[in-house]
């Protein structure tokens, strides 16, 4: 085979530029942290990177969605909580009223009581959360409930039964809400009867409220436990999305990211091709049959 | 019987002429060690005729005596076979370039995986909604939505516009191709006509041929092209069938908008016939130009597309804060021309959210809107990552072809190399085989001169 010197040349050149290329990309790969620049680099562990991106992307939004779902929750909890201890008073009132022995002023005292009561249920029902209103339905910026003073004493509704659903995962929605028209009425006739009865003086009729009474009270228990099993799926949602977060974290870290043993060594084996080729080609380029003619 | 007298003085000339004409010419190689497309040289020396001696009687002269050597003529190394081998695959090594070229463009155009690519936006435009869903009556989740939204769009409409204009830089490229095309057609003409004008008095018209040849190498790259040489020395040079230059004439190649929206055609001038070029750069940009870069494009207008259609359909059923329904979310019906629908950009409030009126607590259409993600088949994301995903393979595969294409072009070229390039050992040899030889030459000179000097002057000079 016939060498000449522009051949030595051009592949002097030509492996020069191979092995700056080859230090170059790990050079970027080392600085940047990045393995994957352009979807050429690597087709399929592109793809991947963006099906692991979107999801990680979905999985912090349902998160979101869930801290978003857990704060109206227990905010409508709280809520029910301080109305069942209101009913619970007003039972403990209802038992003290079907005392016979007890007088007038006795009687008009508790129904007083009761009175304040029901206007502490009614403004729990009207309970909100930065501005909007917990069991109005849809009608968030209406209170829900009024309170009429009669006679006879009636409570209105204003919202709507519509169910305020959340997405915590992929198709998978919550009601958040309890719409109060479903649960509250019966609280409010129960007190407002127990409230008449006192006043009226009428003990039969007081001891036979407390039916009444113990039904509501088990109706805001039953929503409660309902906000709680709701609170609990949360919990388990959020364990979950948070456990997959972490996987899909390190898969993509996996295929994204720079491995820095391989990075390193790559690097280095490129720095070595490159300065043995620029040494080499240096002194091949060098010399010629006339330097030594004289 | 004996030769003239001055005999071996002109053999001599001849042998010094031979020997310089030698070393001229390895001058001449050592000149253009480093000229683009220059075979190297050679003197062809030939021992001039000798003399058939007229004699009485044969037999006293040993046999015919030699009178010297010429330069016959100069060759160039070169091998033809080699030549064609290196233009075809010269010539689909830079059609690759072409494509790879293009399809790295279109990577930087959709600037994937990034954080401010189409996917991530879709992705925030998706969250904007469930964030909406979260809180319907929330003037700062409207603000953000509309934000995403407006990202969003703007993103389909950059990658749609870089896209188009990658397609109209492509075009340009195919007329300055044709330009080109037409310039190394009209250089060969020239070349051809010095060729056949040196060579029809008997001499080898080398430096001619290589230009001749570094022009064809050029043009192989732009075209494929088959060359034949005629009678004369001038070449036909056929493109796909039709000659694009025949000796002396030229049959140049002209650009008509006739393609596809206008774009360039390329025509012989002659008779309108579509040229054929099924290699090249010509063919690359074509091929880049008339189906890679629109078929990204038709993806993406795709992916717009059902995007309007499908957050439009679910949109106008709802119903804003201020109680309106039947409004669009989007405008426009494909990646160029989607955009928010003014009367919703100005307007936060017309964002449906709900699915009735008056009732800010409902989410149903903004809870709709943010499952599109998972419920629209394909989602846009799953579309979005398939056109990435068929981007990173032919931007590979393109690469891949153009690298080893070009290693292939790199081993013939080495081969033509080897048959023409200069070396400088061989050149330094050659310099001083000729050297040595016009020394030796130059002393039978000096020796036919001092018996010459001792005839004339030393002789014959009794009784002086």
């Amino acid at each position: 085979m016939r060498v000449t010197h522009h051949m030595i040349v051009d592949t002097v050149l030509n492996n020069l530029n191979e092995n700056l290329r080859r230090l170059e990309d790990s050079q970027r790969q080392l600085s940047s942290g990045q393995r994957l620049n352009q979807p050429s680099d690597d087709p399929p562990a592109v793809e991947r990177a963006l099906t692991y991106r979107a999801a990680l992307n979905a999985g912090e939004q349902y998160l979101r969605n869930i801290d978003a779902a857990r704060s109206w929750l227990q905010a409508s909890d709280s809520a029910l909580d301080s109305a069942t201890q209101a009913l619970q008073r007003a039972r403990e009132l209802a038992v003290q009223g079907a005392n016979d022995t007890l007088g007038p002023d006795q009687e008009q005292a508790l129904a007083a009581e009761v009175d304040q009561l029901l206007a502490q249920l009614v403004a729990l029902g009207n309970s909100t959360l930065r501005g909007q209103y917990l069991f109005a339905g849809y009608s968030t910026q209406t209170a829900p409930f009024t309170l009429n003073a009669g006679p006879p004493t009636t409570v209105t509704y204003n919202g709507d039964s519509g169910a305020m659903l959340r997405e915590i995962d992929v198709g998978v929605t919550l009601q958040i809400n309890a719409p109060g028209n479903s649960f509250l009425p019966a609280v409010f006739t129960a007190l407002i009867n127990l409230r008449d009865h006192l006043r009226a003086g009428d003990t039969t009729a007081v001891r036979n409220d407390l039916p009444a009474l113990d039904a509501a009270t088990d109706t805001l228990l039953a929503v409660r436990a309902d906000l709680g099993a709701k609170l609990n799926r949360l919990d388990a949602a959020e364990a979950q999305h948070q456990a997959v977060q972490v996987n899909t974290t390190e898969l993509l870290s996996k295929i994204a990211d720079t491995d820095y043993g391989e990075a390193v060594t790559q690097f280095t084996t490129a720095e070595l091709a490159y300065k043995a080729g620029l040494q080499a080609g240096a002194r091949a380029m060098q010399s010629n049959l006339f330097d030594y003619l004289r | 019987m004996t030769t003239s007298t001055f005999f071996g003085l002109e053999l001599s000339l001849r042998a010094m002429q031979a020997q310089q004409a030698g070393l001229d010419t390895t001058s001449h190689n050592v000149a253009n060690a480093n000229t683009k497309g220059f075979s190297r040289q050679s003197v062809v020396l030939e021992p001039t005729t000798p003399f058939m001696l007229p004699a009485f009687n044969r037999l006293q002269q040993a046999g015919q005596l030699g009178t010297g050597v010429a330069a016959v003529t100069i060759e160039r190394a070169r091998d033809l076979f080699l030549d064609v081998q290196y233009r075809t695959q010269d010539g689909l090594q830079h059609q690759a370039q072409m494509t790879q070229q293009a399809l790295e463009q279109i990577e930087v155009v959709l600037n994937e995986p990034s954080d401010y690519g189409l996917s991530a936006q879709l992705g925030a435009f998706f969250n904007a909604w469930q964030e909406l869903a979260n809180d319907p009556s929330s003037a700062g989740a409207r603000g953000s939505l509309l934000q995403a939204a407006s990202a969003l769009t703007a993103g389909f409409n950059r990658a749609a516009q870089q896209l188009s204009a990658l397609q109209t830089d492509l075009n340009d490229q195919v007329q300055a191709r044709v330009t080109e095309i037409n310039d190394l057609a009209n250089q060969l003409v020239a070349l051809n006509k010095q060729v056949v004008q040196a060579e029809s008095v008997g001499q080898r018209a080398n430096d001619f041929r290589d230009q001749r040849d570094l022009a064809l190498d050029r043009l192989a790259e732009i075209v494929p092209i088959t060359v034949n040489e005629n009678a004369d020395g001038s070449l036909t040079v056929l493109l796909g069938g039709q000659a694009l230059v025949q000796g002396n004439t030229v049959d140049p190649l002209v650009t008509t908008p006739t393609g596809p929206n206008g774009a360039w055609e390329v025509r012989f001038a002659s008779n309108n016939a579509l040229v054929s070029a099924s290699a090249g750069e010509l063919r690359g940009l074509l091929d880049a130009r008339d189906q890679t870069v629109p078929s990204y494009l038709n993806e993406l207008d795709t992916i717009a597309s059902n995007l309007i259609t499908a957050v439009n359909g679910l949109h106008s059923a709802g119903y804003g804060q201020d109680g309106v329904t039947g409004r669009a979310f989007f405008t426009g019906t494909d990646a160029a021309t989607i955009a928010v629908d003014p009367a919703v950009a100005s307007n936060p409030q017309a964002i449906a959210a709900a699915s009735a009126s008056n009732a800010p607590g409902d989410n149903r259409t903004a809870l709709a809107i943010a499952q599109l993600r998972q419920s629209m088949s394909p989602s846009p994301e799953e579309a979005f990552g398939a056109l990435i995903a068929r981007l990173g393979q032919e931007a590979k595969a393109a690469s891949d072809l153009a690298t080893n294409q070009g290693a292939l072009v790199q081993l013939l070229d080495r081969r033509r190399q080897e048959v023409s390039g200069v070396s400088l050992d061989e050149e330094a040899v050659q310099m001083l085989r000729y050297q040595k030889a016009y020394e030796a030459a130059a002393r039978v000179l000096t020796a036919y001169d001092q018996m010459l000097d001792r005839l004339i002057n030393d002789t014959g000079i009794v009784g002086r």
